[in-house]
């Protein structure tokens, strides 16, 4: 009888240190990939929409560029245009949220001064600030260069 | 030989108690919700982007039919609205208006009209070809840009158009341009 009882006790004892850690460690390590997963496909999602915003911007401005009468050309320097990439529908206010500041500039290199060959070489340099990376806590500068657009003033 | 073997495992090897049981189903329940709720926020969050994706993809294919159509254009005005070009096409042309109309003319000599047309009130942009009845495209949720009161404009012969589309999700600005050739 006590042999029985002694064999009981042995069987009902508590778990052994090792075992709720490891259920913790599987626990921990399923919800860590969870949530990184889930912060990748926001950052992809993100990635997406700030790369096609990215090209919209820089084909309006080269368009501009392009057709605007010759005269008008921006100066060498001058800021094109500046706002937020995005602006996403904030579902707490109801509101429009401006995220990712850009600027487009100008370099304009012009030959033949004053004459009716006169050319500008017009490069159009986007700078915005976004995530670099889906676990980054900052946005650091970005630039893209176009290449040179040819403009005749004759 | 067989029940021996039977009674080893019943002394070593017990199952699990129910509390144990019922811990770790709570422990899979747990994960698997998160997990789930993890897909389903991810699934919302894409159907999100392409939504928005769509929406801007529209717009942009409005931009380009813009650009083409002021590429090939002999002539072109801005009015006002839709009444004000069909009471007067020569005379009430404006410097800034909804509606903006492209011609073009092939070489038989017959004209092509292009018109693009917002609708403050219906908050729809609208591309017309050849007459005013051949809807090609619509693009809904249109507000005029940020400081703008109307959709086209002309600048020292450089004809634009400026409109923000606000979907569910995320609003958008678009900005297109043109210049015909045979006008520079």
């Amino acid at each position: 009888m006590n042999a029985l009882v002694f064999r009981r006790v042995r069987q009902v004892r508590g778990f052994a240190l090792l075992d709720p850690l490891i259920g913790i460690l599987v626990f921990a390590t399923v919800m860590l990939g969870a949530i990184n997963f889930w912060r990748l496909a926001e950052y992809k999602c993100a990635r997406a929409r700030i790369d096609a915003r990215v090209s919209q911007i820089l084909r309006e401005n080269t368009d501009y560029v392009t057709y605007v009468a010759y005269d008008l050309l921006p100066a060498d320097g001058a800021e094109l245009r500046s706002g937020f990439l995005l602006h996403p529908l904030d579902p707490n206010t109801g509101r429009y949220k401006d995220i990712y500041p850009f600027s487009i500039t100008a370099t304009v290199t012009t030959t033949g001064g004053s004459t009716p060959a006169e050319t500008k070489q017009i490069v159009l340099t986007l700078a915005y600030n976004t995530a670099p990376d889906p676990q980054a806590a900052d946005n650091p500068p970005q630039t893209i260069r176009t290449n040179a657009l040819t403009r005749v003033k004759g | 030989m067989r029940s021996l073997g039977l009674k080893a495992r019943k002394v070593g090897q017990r199952g699990f108690t129910l509390p144990e049981a019922l811990v770790g189903l709570l422990l899979t329940a747990v994960a698997s919700g998160t997990i789930a709720d993890t897909i389903v926020v991810i699934l919302k969050r894409s159907y999100i982007t392409i939504e928005v994706t769509r929406a801007s993809d529209e717009s942009e294919r409005f931009v380009a039919a813009f650009t083409q159509a002021g590429k090939s254009a002999t002539s072109w005005a801005v009015y006002s609205d839709r009444a004000a070009y069909l009471a007067d096409p020569v005379g009430n042309v404006s410097v800034q208006g909804n509606v903006l109309v492209f011609q073009d003319e092939l070489p038989a000599g017959a004209v092509i009209i292009e018109m693009f047309e917002y609708d403050p009130v219906a908050e729809t942009l609208a591309r017309y070809e050849n007459s005013l009845s051949q809807q090609r495209a619509l693009l809904n949720k249109v507000v005029t840009s940020t400081g703008r009161t109307a959709a086209f404009g002309q600048d020292l012969g450089l004809v634009q158009a400026h409109w923000t589309v606000q979907s569910k999700y995320e609003s958008m600005d678009f900005e297109a341009y043109g210049n015909p050739l045979r006008m520079r």
